[in-house]
């Protein structure tokens, strides 16, 4: 058993053409993005009412009859878990959703819950022609962010999930209060996953900054994994190691020296395998052999050190073609298949 | 060794999503955009010069030109002559003779082209993974058993009219400058009988070797189908990378069809790159080891209900193709 090669795939993109796609271009995993998603097709459904064990197990049995193994789901709905990202007076009901949602997948046997643990999410990144021959990619570029205003009441994650909020802002959010707030979701949630089997795997914060619209950010530095891994320490307190946002970090950041740390503490349930060029606060997103990082260093340490798990591309740039993303992440799955099947004969 | 694409359609998109995709070389065989052929089908420089000239806006630079002798049914050839013996053969001669000393001018080094008169006969396809179809040959299905417009062609027959045609345009191209890369017969048939009467000659290792032999030229050698190589092979995991050597060695490898194949002689699909009977880093190595310098594009790709265009199969080669390369080259950098 060695890396195995995923497709993550947003709530849209859940469907058999897709996982034909996935199956051919040589991907043996999926992990499914889910906000937004309904096994009910359009018929919309309670965004707040937790997952239940019959969703999530129509959603694992369309990908298994696929010949694909879900190895992931990916990210709670805003409307799952505001109050425990904003410290609300619903936190402990929407607690209790979680934990349901965590039981859930374990009964249906999905191992890995990734979530990001953020309060305004992924925020001011633009999209320009910055990727090898124009490719339109993301970035964050300073200039051209927009004002990190203070986040509106009833918003997380850039999701409204109170219409009916008081106008104003929900005010600054100190690396204290975050802390905190992150410790209770924690110590609740994790005897919950261990006693379901589940692996929860927290996503770094993208943009890399250590502040942003006037919150605090979890992870915007690697050695703050250690910090997650050690307010309560257990097997199932996991990274959904962005290798993108680690690149993305400023200051004197090695990340192949977090690569090597976090693969060898089995503390990586996934990887999010993409490349970028520059960092916080001027960094694009670039095809997976044209970025900053040595990719081919990069998939060496994760298997010297043991890991045997998922990797998806994550993001692609987008190609000049019908089906833009798809070409991409094709040509990410090309790449990551040849050098990944080269490192594990030690031929690379 | 580097990365390479061949395209029939050289709009501006196509271009942009090739150089998107990290190629830098392009062997065209569109001939149409940039009003490359003229009507009576020989060509001007400066449509040739066009093309470059739009390649190089996009990084990428014309290795190949595609002659108008493509792998197609010899009643659909613009230039049937040439391969059966017809007596227009010279005044088609001297429309490619005309298109080598065009491509020379405008400074390109080589044009590819088949010697073919069967096209390129398949039967039928094999469900691969999630559901792509696989081009399939398997002779024991094979059931027209007809005679072609050609007749009865003796492999003494085939090897005539090559000659006859090689010995006429080579002494041009090595005054032009030009290479000339023949594609070897996709599939290879059987030796003896062949398939319709007709005697592939070009469909087996020792047809290609007697080929090169022909006219000692470095400008005279081969678009090294690796498919169609593999499809000559008793034990393609092996062969292969003797051929590869063999014609790398002797300078004969001008560019690079690179895909792979499940089976060999007679009874094959074409697979994906990474599912197929050669190992195509070993592939990549002995192009290396053998002197060869040349492109390596991907050719044909499973079908997919799901990619009708085709984009996402050939991104996928690429990106695969890309890492062999990129591995094989630090490799031997260190």
């Amino acid at each position: 058993m060695g890396m195995k090669i995923g497709l993550g795939l947003y709530p849209h993109l859940l469907t058999q053409e897709n996982f034909r796609y996935a199956s051919q271009v040589g991907a043996t995993h999926v992990v499914a993005h889910l906000p937004g998603w309904s096994s009910r097709g359009h018929r919309p459904v309670p965004a707040d009412h937790p997952w239940t064990l019959d969703e999530l197990r129509e959603l694992r049995a369309a990908v298994n009859e696929a010949g694909l193994e879900l190895a992931a789901i990916e990210n709670f709905e805003p409307h799952h878990w505001s109050d425990v990202l904003l410290d609300g007076p619903r936190k402990v009901e929407q607690m209790a959703g979680l934990k349901t949602i965590i039981r859930n997948m374990g009964r249906a046997g999905i191992p890995v819950m990734g979530y990001n643990f953020s309060l305004a999410g992924v925020y001011g990144r633009t999209t320009g022609p910055w990727a090898r021959g124009g490719a339109k990619s993301v970035g964050y570029v300073r200039d051209q962010a927009p004002a990190p205003d203070e986040i509106p009441n009833g918003t997380v994650w850039n999701m409204v999930v109170d219409a009916d909020a008081p106008a104003g802002t929900i005010g600054r959010v100190s690396q204290d209060q975050l802390w905190s707030r992150f410790r209770w979701f924690l110590e609740e949630l994790i005897p919950v996953a261990e006693e379901a089997g589940v692996r929860l795997a927290l996503h770094p914060d993208d943009p890399p900054l250590e502040e942003l619209r006037g919150t605090a950010r979890l992870v915007w530095k690697p050695e703050l994994y250690r910090r997650v891994f050690d307010l309560v320490p257990s097997d199932c307190n996991m990274a959904e190691f962005c290798q993108g946002t680690v690149s993305e970090m400023n200051g004197d950041i090695d990340v192949y020296q977090a690569i090597e740390e976090f693969t060898a503490a089995g503390k990586i349930a996934y990887v999010h395998f993409r490349n970028v060029r520059g960092k916080v606060p001027d960094y694009h997103e670039m095809f997976v052999d044209d970025g900053d990082v040595d990719m081919v260093r990069a998939l060496r340490l994760y298997h010297q050190n043991g890991f045997d798990g998922v990797l998806i591309p994550d993001h692609t740039p987008g190609l000049e073609c019908a089906a833009p993303w798809h070409a991409g992440m094709a040509y990410a799955i090309g790449w990551m298949r040849a050098t990944i099947a080269l490192i594990e004969r030690n031929e690379a | 060794m580097y990365l390479g694409h061949q395209m029939g359609n050289l709009t501006e998109e196509r271009l942009q999503w090739a150089a998107q995709l990290g190629v830098q070389h392009i062997a065209c065989e569109d001939r149409r955009t940039d009003s490359i052929e003229n009507e009576d089908g020989t060509w001007n420089v400066d449509g040739l010069r066009r093309v470059q000239a739009r390649c190089d806006n996009w990084g990428m630079k014309v290795d190949v030109i595609a002659l108008n002798l493509p792998s197609q049914y010899m009643t659909r050839q613009r230039f049937p002559g040439i391969m059966r013996g017809l007596a227009s053969r010279d005044s088609e001669i001297e429309i490619i003779k005309q298109n080598i000393r065009a491509t020379g001018e405008a400074g390109i080094a080589c044009l590819k082209y088949n010697l073919n008169l069967l096209g390129v006969p398949r039967t039928g396809r094999t469900k691969g993974r999630g559901g792509a179809m696989y081009s399939h040959f398997d002779i024991s299905k094979w059931e027209d058993h007809s005679l072609t417009e050609a007749g009865p062609v003796s492999p003494e027959d085939m090897w005539a009219n090559i000659e006859y045609f090689l010995e006429r345009v080579v002494p041009v191209a090595e005054e032009a400058r030009v290479r000339l890369a023949c594609h070897p017969h996709d599939p290879a048939v059987p030796h003896v009988g062949g398939l319709r009467g007709v005697h592939c000659v070009l469909g087996s290792v020792d047809g290609m070797k007697r080929f090169i032999d022909i006219m000692p030229s470095a400008y005279h050698g081969l678009n090294f189908c690796q498919g169609t190589v593999s499809e000559m092979c008793i034990d393609p995991a092996t062969e292969v990378l003797e051929a590869i050597r063999y014609f790398g060695s002797r300078g004969k490898i001008f560019m690079v069809h690179f895909r792979n194949i499940r089976g060999g002689f007679l009874n094959f699909d074409e697979v994906y790159p990474d599912e197929g009977d050669v190992d195509m880093f070993a592939a990549v190595n002995a192009y290396l080891d053998s002197g060869a310098n040349a492109m390596l594009c991907p050719d044909h790709v499973p079908h997919s209900e799901v990619d009708p265009h085709g984009d996402k199969q050939f991104s996928y080669c690429l990106g695969h193709t890309k890492a062999l390369l990129q591995v094989a080259h630090s490799l031997r950098s260190r």
